[in-house]
């Protein structure tokens, strides 16, 4: 039975877990030299933040934009007898998991330095060096064909490279084909674009974000290990699939536009944001070669080179945006008898963008909602909650309000 | 049926009312604690959840039709709570005091092509209106009182307002450069009768008083007035309805 002695014991051992876990973002272990990095030691050139995106998550635009972490790596006494590098992988501390031996699992991220001093604070490593490893089915890869010392991460670059391109071929015929299912329901990840970098592909089918660990290793000339820190980003290269059946109507300088809703097994869809071709307002629409008239209303909507059913269109196309649970919005800042392709992608918790759907075509051109039709039939309310017309006869009201309060206030003076 | 009817109105009241600090409640032999005279508790106000048709009276401040060419003729339907306070007791009629009433209604519809009016747009028009309004409230509880008899005559007058606004695609309307929100004023009035739900199971009545303090419950139906034209002026959108309105009230 339960007794007091090992009920602390328990919460004694939950303690020391919960402290473990605690400390697993950036983990010193192994090695006589101490290694951490600080929580303040993590900086990202040009992060896609969007007000949600935590330091440690990298999407597609991260890699896109080449984003790069900086970490300062604080060392301890006896650091002068090793070279720091930065390895990325599973298990990189084992000296059979890094290059040259044939069974490794990690790629070097940041060249090996010779520290000058006990803290490390220029350490530069370019997103799409981090992710240069991966191969299909997997966030770590089997390691470069080589490199030591400084030229390590290079070559473990360049030889993962090759795998990359492979990886990433698999990934977009895969994809694109994703495209094609998203119209039939919409179940894959979305693709990528043909011109993506080979770092910034998937290579795996999987949906779901993925982690990927670095660690900070001190190194002698024989590659045994002096002391040791890790640190973990996770990252997501896709947004889920587009929704389907989008279709677009009419309204003024607006195009309501509805869509039938994802099904994913992406658990990070969080929105929808919606393209429009030309763009929204008076600049987007001096930057198309649309013939515009505004006494004319167009037909149809032309072909749109940029709105292409599975591309990734630029932001300054963006016309709207919906929640997760929306299945229509209004594409917004549109001028009235120009003719709008409007298409939706999906965007996810790590800011990702989705290809976009198939183009609706929305003609936006003047409505008369009720107010205007009250006001046209003569209706002269309106103008704000604050709107106190002189004719309105106030006085009365004011009259009213009074008479009610001195009523009021004899009632209480009597009781 | 009935002893739903009478949890609703007890959950409706009982967040309102904190438990009295005097010792009150019910036990294995019933129901215990002070009470008045009558063997009730002593009572102060009462409390109403309102459902009704309201069709605002918009197109007879201005020539056309503007309300009905866009939403349509079909019945709205509006929401609502009342609070009374019941200041006044006049012997063998009834109560009287001021009451506090809230109501929300919407009205949807599509906007009509400027170029082609008798064609409909996508973009979503509406007008939402919430009426507030105060009122000098007569209860004649003289009848369940002195006669056994379960309905309560009631009449209201006073003041009563309404805030509202019309969106178009989502966006507070204009016309031009006029907003499309604001309030207008004028007289309300009501008249309705309450059925005293107490009669259908007078010991949960009872237990009721004692533990949550409410005198009675009554399930309500009435036909009001309100006039929102800013006292016949054309200068405000008339937000008023003549309409009826049924709940559930509490007493307390």
């Amino acid at each position: 039975m339960f007794n007091l002695r090992s009920v602390f014991a328990f919460w004694a051992v939950a303690a020391l877990f919960l402290a473990s876990a605690e400390r697993a973002q950036a983990q010193t272990t192994g090695g006589s030299v101490m290694v951490t990095i600080p929580p303040t030691g993590v900086k990202r050139a040009h992060q896609d933040y969007a007000g949600k995106v935590l330091p440690t998550q990298i999407n597609y635009k991260d890699c896109l934009n080449e984003d790069v972490f900086t970490f300062t790596v604080n060392l301890g006494a006896g650091y002068a007898n090793y070279g720091l590098s930065v390895w990325a992988g599973t298990s990189c501390d084992m000296t059979s998991a890094r290059p040259p031996s044939g069974t490794a699992t990690c790629w070097q991220v940041a060249p090996e330095r010779v520290p000058t001093s006990i803290i490390v604070s220029d350490l530069k490593i370019p997103v799409r060096t981090m992710l240069s490893g991966r191969t299909g089915g997997s966030d770590v890869g089997t390691g470069g064909t080589g490199g030591t010392g400084g030229t390590g991460g290079t070559d473990a670059t360049g030889g993962t490279g090759g795998t990359d391109t492979t990886g990433g071929s698999n990934a977009l015929g895969g994809t694109d084909s994703g495209g094609g299912a998203s119209s039939s329901g919409g179940s894959a990840s979305s693709s990528v674009p043909p011109n993506a970098p080979s770092e910034c592909t998937p290579t795996s089918a999987t949906v779901s974000p993925q982690t990927l660990t670095l660690y900070f290793l001190l190194l002698d000339s024989n590659a045994a290990l002096g002391g040791q820190a890790t640190y973990k980003v996770t990252f997501k290269l896709t947004a889920p699939a587009p929704p389907t059946n989008v279709t677009s109507g009419t309204g003024e300088n607006i195009a309501p536009v509805s869509w039938d809703p994802v099904t994913t097994a992406d658990q990070t869809i969080d929105g929808y944001q919606l393209f429009c071709d030309p763009g929204p307002g008076e600049k987007g629409l001096a930057e198309s070669d649309i013939d515009w008239d505004p006494g004319i209303l167009p037909a149809a909507c032309p072909d749109s080179s940029i709105l292409v059913e599975g591309a990734r269109p630029d932001d300054k196309y963006m016309c709207g945006k919906a929640s997760k649970t929306s299945t229509q919005a209004n594409a917004e800042g549109l001028i009235n008898m120009v003719p709008y392709n409007v298409a939706v992608a999906s965007t996810d918790t790590y800011r990702n963008v989705g290809v976009v759907s198939a183009p609706a075509c929305a003609i936006p051109q003047p409505v008369t909602g009720f107010f205007e039709a009250y006001r046209n039939a003569g209706g002269a309310g309106g103008g704000g909650f604050c709107s106190f017309s002189r004719h309105g006869r106030p006085l009365i009201l004011l009259g009213v309000i009074g008479l009610g309060l001195c009523l009021v206030l004899r009632r209480r003076r009597a009781t | 049926m009935k002893r739903l009817v009478l949890v609703l109105a007890l959950g409706l009241l009982g967040w309102l009312r904190a438990p009295s600090a005097q010792a009150q409640g019910v036990d294995e032999f019933g129901s215990y604690g002070p009470t008045t005279g009558r063997g009730q508790s002593p009572q102060t106000g009462l409390v109403e959840a309102r459902f009704g048709v309201y069709n605002p009276r918009v197109d007879k401040s201005v020539p056309g039709a503007p309300y009905r060419d866009t939403f349509g003729e079909s019945n709205r339907y509006i929401v609502g709570v009342e609070a009374d306070w019941q200041v006044m007791r006049i012997p063998h009629l009834g109560s009287l005091g001021p009451g506090l009433g809230w109501g929300y209604t919407r009205a949807s519809g599509y906007a009509a092509l400027t170029a082609s009016p008798d064609k409909l747009s996508s973009e979503q028009t509406s007008l939402t209106i919430m009426p507030v309004y105060l009122v000098a409230v007569l209860r004649a509880d003289v009848l369940p009182r002195e006669f056994g008899i379960p309905i309560v005559p009631y009449a209201k007058f006073g003041l009563g307002t309404a805030f509202w606004w019309s969106s178009d695609g989502g966006e507070t309307a204009y016309a031009g450069d006029v907003k499309g929100s604001g309030f207008s004023y004028g007289p309300q009035y009501a008249f309705g009768g309450m059925f005293l739900l107490d009669i259908l199971d007078r010991q949960t009545a009872r237990d009721a008083d004692v533990s949550l303090g409410i005198n009675h419950s009554y399930l309500f139906g009435e036909w009001y007035g309100s006039e929102l034209d800013a006292f016949s002026s054309n200068k405000r959108l008339n937000a008023g309805a003549h309409t009826w309105a049924v709940g559930l009230a509490v007493e307390f």
